[in-house]
C-alpha cells in the first residue's frame, strides 16, 4: 500500500514537472510532520492530506503558478523540527513553511521562522503558539485551540448544573494543552477542578487513575487523549462505577475511538471540529459541501472508514497557503524575489476573511492568527455507535 | 482505605503479569545467549498485529516480512555453501518449503475463518520463525561479541522492527476480539477473562520454562552453551541451534503476550516498547537468569504502578523507577552474597 | 611534534574552520553533533570503566533545566548559571553514583535507566516549575558579561573547541596514573585494589565526570536551541549516545566524536536521500536501524580502531630518568613481619581452612606447598586482604590488615595465579600501576595534564624494573603479544614496582618454558639477596626446593607439615598427602 503511493507521488510529480512550461513561477511550499514517534498518529494523517493535496494541485492547472511540496518528518523531536524548518529555509527556499505537529516541536522554531521573516502555518493545539500576538508576527495556525473545544463543553456542563468537574488526560503536551485549557475556562465559568489524573499512550492499566477519579464524586469528568487511551480510560470509569456525563476532546473524534469503546462509550460527548459532524449540519451551512468533498477525497485515497480531525487540519493549512499565494500573484509579488514574496505572502494571509475550511471558518486579524470563532466548534455525541451532532447548528 | 488497597493490589498483581510472558523471553534469550534482547518487544507487537489482521479476514503484512527474510537467509547463505551445492540446495528447498506453508496456512486460515484461538496460532506460525531469522543475522554472525554490542545491535533491531511495524500498519489502533469477552467481579475489581487467559498461560510457560531449564538435558544444554560456549561446542551441543532455538521460543513467547493483550489495549505498532521495557524490570529482578524470580518482579512492578499511579498519576513513572532502585541494590546484594 | 600529534593538531584545525565553511543549515547540524560528542566522550570513559549508562540523557537534562530556568527566571547571566547547573549535576550525580555504583552485573545499567527515566518524568510532571511536555521558550542566549552569543558559527565554533578540549584532556588521562587505573575498572578490580586503587572512589569520579560533560552538552544544548522541553532528553536519547559510543569505538575519545560525527550525518544524509525518492519519514528510522545493526557487525569493536590502524601510532609518555626513590631493606630474622593467628575461613558448609597458624620473618623465603583443592589460593587472598577469614586474624607489623586497597602502603605486593594484566594498556604501563600508591596525581592532574614531572618518574621505575626482570625490551609492546612465561614475569616487575617489603607470589612458575623458569629463580635469589621477605606459592618441586629456606605444607585447609626443605620432602605425613610418591615433576 506504501509502494503505491509512493510510486503514484513519483509518477503525479513528474507528471505535473512535465504539463507544466517553465515559465510559471513556482510557489514552494515546504512541510515538517511527525511521521514518527510519539506523534506519529496525529503526524501520518496530516502527511496524507498534504499528500492528497498534492496529487490534487498536480492536476489543477488553473493556478497562475506551480506548487513544489517538500516535506520532511520531525520524529517529534524539538532539535529535528528546527533543523528541519531550517533546511526548508536555506537550502530548500520554501516560501512558506507548515509545521509542526505538536505544541513543543511548534514553539521550537518560533525563533527560527521569525528570524527568517518565513510565513508559518501551524498545527499544534496550544494556544501559546499563536501567543502574546505581537511576538507572533509571523506565525499562524489551523487547529482550534484547546480553548475553544473546551469553552463549549464547560458551557454545556454549566447547562446542566455540574459544578464539579474531574480532569483526565495524557501526559505528553497533547493532553498538557487540554489540562491548561480546562483550567482557565473552567475557573471563568465557575466550575471547580476537583480532580486531575494523568496517564500515557502505552498505559496498559487506567483502572488505578479511573478510581481515584469516581472517589472524588465529580459532576463530569472531561478526557483529553487520544484512541486507544481515551477510550480505554473511559472503560475504566465505567468499570469502576462512574455513571456521570464523560465528556472528550478532538481528539477522540475518530472512529478508532468508538470501534475500540463500544457499548461503554455511549453518549460519550465530544468537542469537535466540523469534520466529525458534516453528515447532520444543516444544507446551508457552507462547511458542509466543503467539508464534503474533502472527507469522500480522503477516505476514498487513503482506504479509511471515516476522516478525523488531523488530516483537516493540514489540508486547510496548505489551502489557506495556496489561496494567500493566488492573491499575492494576483497583487504582482513575484515568487523569484524570496523575502519579498514570503512578507506578501505573511500579509495576505492576514487578510485572509471568511475562508470556509475544513476545520472552520477562518478570519484572521492582526491579533488573532487562528481565526477561528464558535461557528467552528461542535459538540458531538455517541448514539448507536456513530457519531451524531449533539446541538444543530 | 484498605479496600481501595486490596484494589490495587489485586489490580496491580493481574497488570504485572501481563509483563510476565516478556521477562520469560528475556530470560530466556539471555540465559541461552548472553544476549539482552532489547528488540524483544517488537515481537509482541508483531504478534497482536498479526492476530488482528487475522482476525480482521486481511493477509498479515507480517507474511510478507517472513517471506522476505527466508529469502534474505538464502541470499546469504547459500553463497556460503558453493561448493556443496547439495546443501546448498537443501537449504533453499527448506526456505521454499517453509515460505510456502506459511502462506498456505495463512490463506486457509483465512479462508476457513477460523476462530480466535486458531487465528493465534497461526500468528505464532507466522512469527516465532522471525526470531530465529534475527539471531541468524544478527547475533551468528559475531558470538564473542561484547554484551554491549549485542544490545546496541538489537536497538537498531527494534528501531528498524518498529519502523516496519508502523510502514505496514500505520500508527492506528487495531481492535481484536479476546478469546473470551466480558469477564467477573472479584469484589470491586473487575477482571476480564482475557486476564485469567494471561495468568495461566503465565504460569504454565514460567513453570514449563523452569521444568525444562533445571531438569531435562536439553535445557541444561541450551544453559551450557551460554555459560562457556567454547566448552559446550567441544561436549558436541550445537551452540548455533541452541541460540537459535531460543531466540524462536522467545519470539514465540512475546508473539503470545502480544495476542493476549491485544484484547485489553489494542493493538499498535508503539506496543512492543513499554511491555518490553517493564518486562526487562522485572526479569531484571530475577538478574535475568531466574525464571520465579522473574514472575515475582514484573508483579511487583505492576504492583508498584498500580499504587503509584492512585497515588500521584503524574509522578508516578517517577515513584515506580526510584523505588526500584533499593530493589536493585537489594538484589545485587543477594546475588553477589550468594555468588560466593 | 609526533606524526600523530601533528594529525590531531590538523584535524581539529580543520573542524574548527568548517562551521564557516558550510552553508548555514549544515551548521546547526554539526553544532548538535559536537554537542552530542561531548556527551558520547564522558560515555566513553564509563563504558572503559565496564560501566554502561542509560541515564546520560538525564544529566543533559539537569544541565539544560538547572541553566535555562534559573537565567530565566532570575536574569543572571548564562554563563553563571550553567556553571552553577553543571556543578548541582555533579553533586546529584555524586550523590547516585555513591548509591548505585555497588550494583554490579546489568544491575548497573537498569538503575541508569530507573533514574533516567525518573529525572525525565519530574521534568514532564512539575509543570509549574519546568513547563512540563510543552517545554519553555524564551531561553536566554549564552552570554558572559552582557555580551550575547547568538551567532550560530561562533557557536557552533565554541561548541568544538570544547569538545577538542575534552578529548585532548582524555588522551592525557590515558597515559596517567588515573587514566591506568580507570583501564583496571572493568575486570581486574581485585588487583587494583591490591595495587591501592580504590576502585569505588574511582568509579564515581568518572561517573560524575562523564555526568558534568553531559549537563554542560545540555547546557550548550539549550542556550543555542532557546527553547527547553522534555523530549530531548528522553530513554530514547540516551540510547542514541550509547550507539555513538559504541559504534564510534568504546576505547577512545576520538571514538566517541566520530560516533557522534557518524550518525549524525547518516542520519541526515538518509533523510535527504529519501526525501529525493519521496519515501516517507518511517522508512528512513527503518534504514537508519538496518544500517545500525549492519555498521557493528562488521566493526563490533566500533569504527576507530579500524580508522587508528591507518594513522601512525602514538608515542607513549616518556619514561627517561630516574625512578622513584626505593626503600632500602634491612634483615631482622627476629621481627615477624607476617603473622597469622588460627586462621580459618567457612563456605557454607565446607570448611576450606582450619586452625592456620603461620609466621613470616624478615627477609626470609617462604614456600606454601600443598596438594591441589588444599587452600592455598584461599589462604593467599585472606593474606592479601581480598577476602576476610571467619575466625582468627592477620597481623602485619605489629597491626591488623587494613582495607584491602590499602595494604600495598604497609609493604605487600603480590601476583596472581591467573595473570591479571590489563589488556588495553601496554607492558609497561601495566607494570606501572604497581606505583600507584607511590604517586598522588588525581584525575584533574591527569586531565589537564600537571603531572608530567611524577608520570616520567613512574614509567622510569617501571622501565626499571622491567630491566631488572630481563623484559626491558618489551616495555612498549602490547600485552596480549606477550607469551604467559613473559606475561608472568611482568606481574613480577609490576610487583617490584610497588617497592614491597613483602612479595606473595602465586604459582608464578604455572606454564613457564625452563629458561623462563631459570629467569624467575635468578630474579628471586635476587630479590633474596635484597631483603625482600618472599611467599611463593608453587607446585614445581625442584624450583621450591632450590630457593626457600622454609616450607609450609598444607592439605585439607590444615598445615601439615613445617621447616627445611629437606625435612618436609622427608615426612610421610606429606608423601602421603601428595598420594604417595613424589610429585617433582609435576606440574
Amino acid at each position: 500500500m506504501r509502494i503505491l503511493s509512493v510510486v503514484s507521488v513519483i509518477a503525479a510529480l513528474s507528471a505535473s514537472a512535465a504539463a507544466f512550461a517553465a515559465d510559471k513561477p513556482e510557489l514552494r511550499i515546504g512541510s515538517v510532520v511527525a511521521m514518527t514517534g510519539p506523534a506519529s498518529a496525529l503526524g501520518l494523517p496530516e502527511k496524507n492530506a498534504i499528500e492528497l493535496l498534492q496529487e490534487q494541485i498536480s492536476a489543477d492547472t488553473s493556478l497562475p503558478f506551480t506548487v513544489k511540496f517538500i516535506t520532511y518528518d520531525d520524529g517529534s523531536d524539538p532539535t529535528k523540527a528546527v533543523n528541519n524548518v531550517r533546511k526548508l529555509i536555506t537550502e530548500d527556499r520554501a516560501h512558506i513553511v507548515i509545521c509542526c505537529t505538536t505544541t513543543p516541536t511548534s514553539m521550537a522554531i518560533l525563533e527560527t521562522v521569525t528570524q527568517a521573516k518565513v510565513p508559518n502555518i501551524s498545527l499544534a493545539l496550544g494556544q501559546s503558539v499563536i501567543e502574546p500576538a505581537k511576538d507572533r508576527v509571523w506565525i499562524f495556525k489551523t487547529p482550534s485551540t484547546d480553548q475553544l473545544q473546551v469553552t463549549g463543553l464547560v458551557a454545556d456542563m454549566v447547562k446542566r448544573g455540574i459544578k464539579k468537574v474531574a480532569f483526565l488526560g495524557l501526559e505528553d503536551s497533547f493532553g498538557e494543552g487540554g489540562w491548561i485549557a480546562l483550567q482557565s475556562v473552567a475557573k471563568a465559568k465557575g466550575v471547580e477542578i476537583i480532580a486531575s489524573e494523568r496517564f500515557s499512550r502505552t498505559d496498559t492499566n487506567f483502572t488505578p487513575q479511573a478510581l481515584k477519579v469516581r472517589q472524588a464524586e465529580p459532576g463530569a469528568v472531561y478526557i483529553h487523549a487520544i484512541p486507544p487511551s481515551s477510550a480505554l480510560v473511559h472503560q475504566a470509569l465505567k468499570r469502576v462505577g462512574y455513571s456521570g456525563p464523560i465528556y472528550h476532546s478532538g481528539g477522540s473524534a475518530n472512529n478508532a475511538f468508538i470501534s475500540i469503546g463500544k457499548k461503554d462509550v455511549e453518549g460519550a460527548l465530544l468537542g469537535t471540529t466540523p469534520v466529525l459532524v458534516y453528515t447532520d449540519l444543516l444544507g446551508s451551512n457552507p462547511l458542509k459541501p466543503v467539508i464534503t468533498k474533502f472527507a469522500a477525497l480522503y477516505e476514498k485515497r487513503f482506504n479509511v472508514p471515516k476522516v478525523d480531525i488531523f488530516p483537516g487540519q493540514s489540508w486547510d493549512a496548505v489551502n489557506i497557503a495556496l489561496k494567500a499565494a493566488a492573491e499575492a500573484a494576483k497583487a504582482g509579488a513575484k515568487f523569484d524575489d524570496l523575502d519579498a514574496s514570503r512578507a506578501a505572502l505573511r500579509d495576505k494571509i492576514e487578510g485572509i476573511k471568511e475562508f470556509v475550511g475544513v476545520g472552520g471558518i477562518f478570519n484572521y486579524t492582526p491579533t488573532d492568527h487562528l481565526g477561528l470563532d464558535d461557528r467552528s466548534t461542535f459538540i458531538s455525541v455517541v448514539k448507536d455507535g456513530e457519531f451524531r451532532l449533539y446541538d444543530a447548528k | 482505605m484498605i479496600d481501595t488497597a486490596l484494589f490495587l493490589l489485586v489490580d496491580g498483581l493481574t497488570n504485572g503479569l501481563v509483563y510476565a510472558l516478556l521477562a520469560l523471553s528475556l530470560v530466556l534469550v539471555f540465559t541461552v545467549t548472553r544476549v539482552v534482547n532489547i528488540a524483544q518487544g517488537e515481537y509482541v507487537m508483531l504478534g497482536g498485529l498479526t492476530l488482528a489482521d487475522l482476525l480482521q479476514g486481511r493477509t498479515p503484512g507480517t507474511l510478507y516480512l517472513l517471506v522476505g527474510g527466508l529469502a534474505l537467509c538464502v541470499v546469504l547463505d547459500a553463497g556460503r555453501w558453493r561448493r556443496d551445492w547439495r546443501r546448498a540446495l537443501l537449504l533453499v528447498f527448506g526456505a521454499v518449503m517453509a515460505a510456502a506453508f506459511a502462506v498456505a496456512i495463512t490463506r486457509g486460515a483465512l479462508a476457513l475463518q477460523l476462530p480466535v484461538i486458531g487465528m493465534m496460532l497461526v500468528a505464532l506460525v507466522l512469527v516465532a520463525p522471525l526470531g530465529m531469522l534475527i539471531y541468524r543475522f544478527t547475533v551468528h554472525p559475531i558470538p564473542n561479541a561484547s554484551t554491549i554490542v549485542f544490545v546496541i545491535i538489537s536497538v537498531g533491531v527494534s528501531m528498524s522492527v518498529q519502523g516496519i511495524g508502523l510502514l505496514i500498519w500505520g500508527a492506528n489502533p487495531y481492535p481484536v476480539d479476546p478469546i473470551m469477552p466480558g469477564g467477573v467481579m472479584m469484589g470491586p475489581v473487575f477482571i476480564p477473562y482475557q486476564s485469567f487467559a494471561i495468568l495461566i498461560t503465565a504460569l504454565l510457560s514460567m513453570g514449563g520454562l523452569y521444568l525444562f531449564s533445571e531438569f531435562t538435558l536439553v535445557g541444561k544444554a541450551l544453559q551450557a552453551s551460554a555459560m562457556n560456549r567454547r566448552g559446550a561446542q567441544f561436549c558436541g551441543i550445537p551452540v548455533n541451534a541452541t541460540g537459535a532455538l531460543a531466540f524462536l521460543l522467545a519470539a514465540a513467547f512475546s508473539a503470545i503476550s502480544g495476542m493476549l493483550l491485544a484484547p485489553i489495549i489494542t493493538a499498535n505498532y508503539e506496543m512492543g516498547f513499554m511491555v518490553g521495557l517493564k518486562g526487562f524490570v522485572g526479569g531484571a529482578m530475577g538478574g535475568l537468569i531466574d525464571y520465579p524470580l522473574s514472575l515475582a518482579g514484573v508483579m511487583i512492578v505492576g504492583a508498584l504502578e498500580s499504587t503509584s499511579a492512585y497515588v500521584a498519576s503524574a509522578y508516578r513513572d517517577v515513584l515506580v523507577f526510584s523505588l526500584l532502585i533499593p530493589i536493585l541494590l537489594w538484589r545485587s546484594a543477594r546475588q553477589s552474597g550468594e555468588a560466593r | 611534534m609526533r606524526a600523530r600529534g601533528l594529525l590531531a593538531l590538523a584535524v581539529s584545525a580543520v573542524l574548527l574552520i568548517v562551521p564557516w565553511l558550510l552553508p548555514s543549515f549544515y551548521v546547526g547540524i554539526f553544532a548538535y553533533a559536537g554537542i552530542y560528542a561531548l556527551v558520547a566522550i564522558g560515555l566513553v570513559l564509563l563504558l572503559q570503566a565496564g560501566q554502561i549508562s542509560l541515564g546520560q540523557g538525564a544529566f543533559m537534562g539537569l544541565g539544560a533545566y538547572g541553566s535555562a530556568l534559573v537565567a530565566r527566571a532570575y536574569g543572571i547571566d548564562t554563563f553563571v548559571t550553567l556553571v552553577l547547573s553543571v556543578s548541582a549535576t555533579a553533586l546529584v550525580a555524586a550523590l547516585i553514583g555513591f548509591v548505585t555504583l555497588r550494583l554490579r552485573g546489568h544491575y548497573l545499567p537498569l538503575a541508569t535507566l530507573a533514574y533516567g527515566i525518573a529525572l525525565v518524568s519530574v521534568f514532564t510532571a512539575w509543570h509549574d516549575v519546568t513547563g512540563g511536555a510543552s517545554g519553555l521558550d524564551k531561553i536566554p542566549p549564552l552570554a558572559l558579561f552582557g555580551l550575547a552569543l547568538t551567532d550560530d558559527r561562533l557557536y557552533t565554533q565554541l561548541i568544538w573547541t570544547i569538545v577538542l578540549l575534552a578529548v585532548l584532556g582524555m588522551s592525557r588521562l590515558r597515559g596517567s596514573r588515573t587514566g591506568r587505573a580507570i583501564a583496571t575498572l572493568e575486570s581486574h578490580d581485585g588487583m587494583a585494589r591490591s595495587f591501592g586503587v580504590d576502585t569505588t572512589v574511582l568509579r564515581i569520579k568518572v561517573f560524575v565526570f562523564s555526568a558534568v560533560l553531559a549537563a554542560l552538552a545540555g547546557g550548550l544544548y539549550v542556550h543555542m536551541l532557546r527553547f527547553v522541553s522534555p523530549s530531548p532528553f528522553s530513554l530514547m536519547t540516551s540510547f542514541k549516545l550509547l550507539i555513538m559510543a559504541v559504534v564510534g569505538g568504546p576505547l577512545s575519545a576520538a571514538g566517541g566524536v566520530i560516533g557522534a560525527l557518524t550518525l549524525e550525518s547518516a542520519q541526515w544524509a538518509l533523510q535527504d536521500l529519501l526525501a529525493r525518492w519521496g519515501a516517507s519519514g518511517n522508512l528512513e528510522v527503518i534504514v537508519f536501524g538496518v544500517i545500525l545493526v549492519v555498521m557493528l557487525l562488521k566493526w563490533p569493536q566500533g569504527l576507530w580502531p579500524a580508522i587508528e590502524r591507518f594513522l601512525p601510532k602514538p608515542a607513549g609518555r616518556s619514561s627517561g630518568g630516574e625512578g622513584l626513590t626505593r626503600t632500602v631493606l634491612q634483615e631482622d630474622r627476629q621481627e615477624a613481619l607476617l603473622r597469622l593467628r588460627d586462621i580459618g575461613i567457612r563456605f557454607g558448609g565446607l570448611q576450606a581452612l582450619d586452625a592456620v597458624d603461620m609466621e613470616l620473618r624478615r627477609g626470609e623465603f617462604v614456600g606454601l606447598i600443598g596438594p591441589n583443592g588444599a587452600g592455598k589460593t584461599t589462604l593467599f587472598s585472606i593474606i592479601s586482604g581480598l577476602q576476610r577469614p571467619t575466625s582468627g586474624s592477620v597481623t602485619l607489623s605489629g597491626e591488623p590488615l587494613p582495607a584491602s586497597h590499602s595494604i600495598v602502603r604497609r609493604g605487600m605486593a603480590r601476583t596472581f595465579q591467573h595473570v591479571q594484566l590489563v589488556p588495553e594498556l601496554t607492558v609497561i604501563e601495566n607494570v606501572a600501576l604497581g606505583a600507584y600508591w607511590r604517586t598522588q596525581a588525581g584525575f584533574l592532574r591527569g586531565l589537564f595534564a600537571l603531572d608530567n614531572a611524577e608520570n616520567r618518574r613512574a614509567l622510569a621505575s617501571a622501565r626499571l624494573a622491567l630491566e631488572r626482570v630481563g623484559l626491558g625490551a618489551e616495555a612498549g609492546l602490547a600485552t596480549a603479544n606477550l607469551p604467559l612465561g613473559k606475561q608472568r614475569i611482568v606481574e613480577i616487575a609490576r610487583a617490584l614496582v610497588a617497592d614491597p617489603q613483602i612479595l606473595l607470589l602465586d604459582e608464578p612458575a604455572a606454564g613457564l618454558r625452563f629458561s623462563e623458569k631459570l629467569t624467575l629463580v635468578r630474579i628471586l635469589r635476587q630479590l633474596q639477596a635484597e631483603h625482600v621477605t618472599i611467599l611463593l606459592v608453587e607446585h614445581d618441586m625442584e624450583l621450591v626446593m632450590g630457593c626457600v629456606e622454609r616450607l609450609v605444607v598444607l592439605d585439607r585447609g590444615r598445615i601439615i607439615a613445617e621447616g627445611a626443605p629437606q625435612e618436609v620432602q622427608a615426612n610421610p605425613a606429606v608423601i602421603a598427602a601428595y598420594l604417595g610418591g613424589s610429585r617433582d615433576k609435576a606440574a
